[in-house]
């Protein structure tokens, strides 16, 4: 392609960098508290952990070598991570392709009208919802061969001669372990591609139907390009949640049989947390950061939505200036095959397989979300003694609410400590997830606005990626520098110190949501509440924040199911009942040696996630609609 | 500004400093008020943490002191070690003997020697105990938390069934578990703590591999590849090939104990106290059925061990957590072991104190459980793991699980193992010097 330049376009182009230049103080003012924060609270960890990377530390031997590119080099060469870094890629690409397939499965259903549509939309958001811990140590018990939960399942449909010792092949308990997270994933991805569903105009679906498209053919030519802007964030979100997936492999396998689920971060942790070699865990979780924007590029020049833009903008820079008129772009969906006569089944015969179909598959998708928590409730209300059964079954001897009376009263005779603290890490939870929910969207909102108003000019582009970017560093490599600052500023053990700690993983995210959600708001409501004689706060205040509610209450939603579930940052910088949250006191239960405790266990389990679930069935609407206004697409 | 920033936090901390002794004060009452302001701090792993919490109220009351007790869930060594790197204050800690050296290596605790009645203490104690809560140069660095041994248990009702006595060599073991799956009793006759986690796989190699008479490492912390060894190796990578275990052994949850509390397995190598649980009828299926025997093998041996509680290296008050270690890890001011006859008589924890063992309420207890005959002479052949001290044991241990792991279900070659736990163990020696 030759590119001939024009005196004409160059000047139009200064002209308008020009007034692009004269941005408002104000779009500044939006984004400066959210780099404020990020510097001060990533940053300087950030360039630590960094620094740890090209330094040999021991905290044993007291030895500190600066290494420079040592760690990685050393980290090349072992075999170790080179098997780990297959495991990692196999792992991610069996759990984001699972997700988005099962993701847009349950999106095309949820997509359509039925009788209790808005329960089963509750329902599938609920495994999105649980802590990861909670997933854990539910899904370790239903792969648990002589007394899972699926096992016993198995036995109670007279299928007992299927049960066998699920994580005891390491290649199935690797896909068993991604498996799990697909179950954790999917629905997130379904939210989003429903968004995207929800905004696709029926009409291009009649007309194709007209046209003698079949079903197939008009997902592949009309649905799926549709949602090619949304497929693009949801991969890079899912990839990168893939890539750092660590509590789940923590709680289930850690790392086994053998080397079997060892993947990168687990691999990471145990260089850094186990031989203290901060250094080389630090290189080989950088190498997972680099790995997630390889990827995120990749994902990027594949499915950019802006991609087919760009090509036809870059074909116009060579053209003469006549040619410089609106370029008329012709979508895929429109190309539709010549009609072709066909044998058809009855229409109504059709329509009854449809429907039988349908039904099919939405009961499907009920079980697949709903069945492990059923079971999980189950367990709760059974005796300790069910647990071993033989054969196992998932229906209880008697039922009994002794676990949730351990949990829940101080005073019953319960021999658990953890038991005890469920109603304090609760209400830490609780208060912790209200503050981080609020802070970070009320700043979110904010930037958000700059970055979707502004996102055309370098600088505004340039911070909205490096804030996607401090996504792709794995937590892992942040706990250390955490640490030593929060020590140093007495933070330790506060809940101030988990407030702040949680805005390093959801600004960036709430700061992404609002702006998406401000993208779909036409500018003109912007100029004609300035025409008006509003300032750039009241116009934000009082015209565009109502206007983009439903995306506020669909952020608030997610920045708190996040807070309520995080687990590591809650691990390492709490160390009393004040401020340990739920998910601490859960994986507390896991380390008690005496195993009738596991009673208590999923009793607490079941209470972690009435919250999440609540949330989930009684805010789906709003999580819907914020996923219409742009919210939940990212 | 980071003065501004200091006077804040400062201000801030004397303000919540000031309402939590308030608090503390309002709630406790006269006694508060003489209890030391500065509170001695104790972090402790997840073993019956309210056990240890009515403890510490006891030794607050009858010390009139000041404690706080933190409670460290999940990986309890490696939270402790980055909480220790990062500059954490701690009085009193608990560990396990292979991270004594390392910890007082990285200076994070101190030797207990020239405290006062050291001596006597150390004159109550097992020889074994002793040997464990020490540095290879002999200064004691800790006091018992509880000693403890894998024992061999077998389920009584199997054998009688299959006609067969208790096996005492591990091929004996191997032929019974063949017999056993053969008629039917049990289709996994071979049960043990297989998970990679240092009281699992750990654990339980060491006591087969003493128990056969290996070495495993020898006085230079050289790793000793011997037919011993290799012996054990090969018989359990048998008991995968063949069924004769499990196949998700290695990630059980509940360390395995639920599963052989399930009735499905006759032998199991497990710790000596979760032998309570699995004659207890509240929670297990074979109660009153589980016997203990010697450890099978060419010696009988197996690995004991002693959890500890340390002193971290800048006590606040010396002579007071001294008080609080001898509190929990011997005898109070009242001469009464508290902590520790608790441990023994509620949960089965064995004790490193000779005059504890042999308290009649004591054997009463354990006799209703065990039979502590057997579990004496047990414990008389027990093995100390002396590479516990070298402060790159933790690492290698670690690479021993994810490799011994392997191993059994690969059925990969003994030579290859024995030749890379070799490598790994000269590999950290020169990283560590």
């Amino acid at each position: 392609m030759t590119i001939t330049i024009n005196p004409a376009i160059v000047s139009a182009r200064v002209a308008k960098r020009h007034k692009n230049g004269r941005t408002p103080v104000f779009a500044y003012l939006s984004i400066a508290p959210i780099i404020a924060i990020m510097i001060s609270i990533v940053g300087l960890p950030l360039l630590y952990s960094l620094f740890l990377s090209l330094n040999t530390t021991n905290p044993i031997t007291k030895r500190w070598v600066f290494v420079g590119l040592g760690n990685y080099t050393k980290v090349f060469q072992s075999a170790d991570f080179w098997a780990a870094l297959g495991r990692t890629v196999y792992f991610s690409a069996v759990s984001v392709s699972g997700a988005i397939i099962l993701g847009t499965v349950i999106a095309l259903v949820l997509n359509e009208k039925f009788a209790g549509r808005g329960v089963l939309r509750s329902v599938v958001l609920v495994p999105w919802a649980m802590a990861p811990v909670s997933i854990g140590v539910l899904w370790s018990f239903v792969y648990a061969g002589n007394f899972g939960l699926l096992n016993g399942l198995l036995h109670d449909l007279g299928l007992g001669f299927f049960a066998t010792a699920w994580l005891g092949d390491g290649f199935r308990a690797l896909n068993l372990i991604a498996l799990t997270q697909i179950w954790n994933q999917a629905p997130l991805t379904s939210l989003m591609l429903l968004s995207g569903l929800q905004s696709m105009p029926a009409n291009l679906h009649r007309a194709a139907i007209l046209d003698g498209a079949g079903p197939i053919r008009r997902f592949f030519s009309i649905t799926l390009p549709w949602l090619k802007p949304s497929l693009f964030f949801i991969t890079i979100v899912a990839t990168i949640n893939s890539l750092m997936t660590f509590d789940i492999l923590w709680i289930m396998t850690r790392g086994g049989p053998g080397a079997a689920t060892t993947v990168l971060s687990w691999l990471g942790y145990l260089q850094s947390f186990q031989f203290l070699r901060f250094g080389e865990g630090a290189a080989t979780l950088y190498v997972l950061t680099a790995l997630s924007l390889l990827l995120a590029i990749i994902y990027f020049v594949i499915l950019s939505p802006n991609r087919r833009h760009r090509t036809v903008d870059q074909s116009t820079f060579s053209q003469t200036e006549e040619t410089l008129r609106p370029v008329v772009r012709r979508h895929d969906m429109v190309r539709l095959p010549a009609w072709k006569p066909r044998q058809r089944i009855h229409p109504a015969n059709a329509r009854r397989y449809g429907r039988m179909l349908f039904g099919m598959t939405a009961s499907i998708i009920f079980l697949w979300s709903a069945l492990p928590v059923i079971a999980l409730i189950l367990i709760s209300l059974s005796p300790a003694g069910d647990l071993i059964r033989t054969p196992p079954s998932l229906i209880p001897s008697r039922l009994t609410f002794d676990n949730y009376v351990s949990v829940l009263m101080a005073d019953s005779g319960s021999t658990s400590v953890q038991a005890k603290r469920v109603p304090v890490s609760l209400l830490n939870s609780l208060s912790i997830g209200i503050v981080v929910s609020l802070v970070n969207v009320a700043l979110g909102t904010l930037a958000g606005y700059g970055f979707s108003r502004y996102g055309q000019q370098r600088f505004f582009s340039g911070t909205l990626w490096a804030l996607l970017i401090t996504r792709m560093i794995p937590a892992l490599t942040l706990v250390l520098p955490f640490f030593i600052l929060f020590r140093s500023l007495g933070l330790i053990d506060t809940h101030v110190g988990l407030i702040i700690a949680y805005s390093s993983i959801l600004l960036p995210l709430s700061s992404w949501m609002m702006k998406t959600t401000f993208d779909n708001v036409p500018i003109s409501l912007d100029r004609a509440a300035i025409v008006d004689g509003c300032t750039r706060f009241s116009m934000l205040r009082k015209v565009l924040i109502p206007v983009v509610r439903p995306g506020i209450i669909a952020a608030l939603i997610f920045c708190f199911l996040v807070s309520w579930n995080e687990f590591l940052f809650a691990m390492i910088l709490t160390s009393t009942p004040k401020t340990q949250t739920i998910p601490v006191v859960i994986a507390g239960f896991l380390n008690q040696a005496r195993f009738y405790e596991y009673g208590p266990l999923f009793a607490a389990s079941v209470l972690a996630i009435l919250p999440p679930v609540a949330i989930a069935f009684f805010f789906q609407r709003y999580l819907v609609q914020g996923a219409l206004s742009g919210a939940v697409k990212g | 500004m980071s003065n501004s920033l200091e006077r804040f936090m400062l201000t801030r901390r004397r303000v919540l400093q000031g309402a939590a002794a308030l608090s503390a004060g309002a709630m406790m009452g006269r006694s508060a008020f003489a209890a030391p302001d500065t509170s001695l701090s104790f972090i402790g792993w997840q073993y019956q943490p309210e056990i240890v919490d009515a403890n510490v109220k006891t030794f607050m009351k009858l010390y009139d002191e000041n404690v706080t007790y933190e409670l460290v869930t999940g990986d309890y060594h490696p939270i402790a070690e980055t909480k220790l790197t990062g500059g954490q204050h701690v009085d009193m800690l608990y560990a396990e003997e292979d991270r004594i050296a390392r910890w007082h290596a990285a200076e994070w605790i101190k030797d207990l020697e020239g405290q006062q009645g050291i001596a006597e203490i150390k004159a109550g104690m097992f020889p074994v105990s002793v040997e464990s809560l020490s540095l290879s140069d002999g200064r004691m660095c800790g006091l018992p938390y509880y000693a403890g041994y894998n024992t061999f248990i077998y389920n009584e009702e199997h054998l009688s069934k299959a006609g067969v006595s208790v096996p005492e060599s591990w091929d004996a073991v191997l032929d019974v578990c063949r017999k056993l799956k053969k008629d039917g009793i049990s289709e996994a006759p071979y049960h043990a703590m297989w998970g990679q986690r240092w009281p699992e796989l750990s654990w339980s190699m060491f006591a087969c591999w003493y128990s056969e008479g290996a070495k495993v490492f020898d006085e230079n912390e050289d790793f000793v590849d011997e037919p011993a060894l290799r012996k054990v190796l090969e018989t359990f990578q048998t008991f995968y090939r063949e069924k004769l275990v499990v196949e998700d052994i290695m990630t059980l949850p509940g360390e395995g104990v639920p599963s052989y509390a399930s009735g499905r397995h006759t032998f199991m190598v497990v710790h000596d106290y979760n032998h309570k649980v699995a004659n207890d009828p509240a929670v297990s299926k074979i109660a009153g059925k589980v016997r203990n025997a010697l450890m099978p093998g060419a010696t009988h041996s197996t690995m004991a061990w002693t959890a500890s509680y340390l002193m971290g290296a800048q006590p606040v008050d010396e002579e007071r957590v001294w008080n609080l270690l001898k509190f929990f890890g011997g005898k109070a001011s009242d001469g009464q072991y508290h902590v520790i006859k608790r441990w023994a008589l509620e949960f089965g924890l064995g004790s490193a104190y000779k005059e504890v063992m042999t308290d009649p309420e004591i054997v009463a207890s354990f006799s209703k459980w065990r039979d502590v005959n057997i579990s004496a002479k047990q414990l008389e052949l027990a093995t100390s793991r002396k590479v516990g001290k070298a402060i790159w044991f933790p690492e290698w241990d670690l690479f021993m699980m994810q490799k011994v792991q392997e191993y059994f279900r690969s059925g990969s070659s003994t030579d290859q193992l024995v030749t890379e736990l070799a490598a790994k163990a000269t590999e950290l020696k020169a990283q560590y010097q």
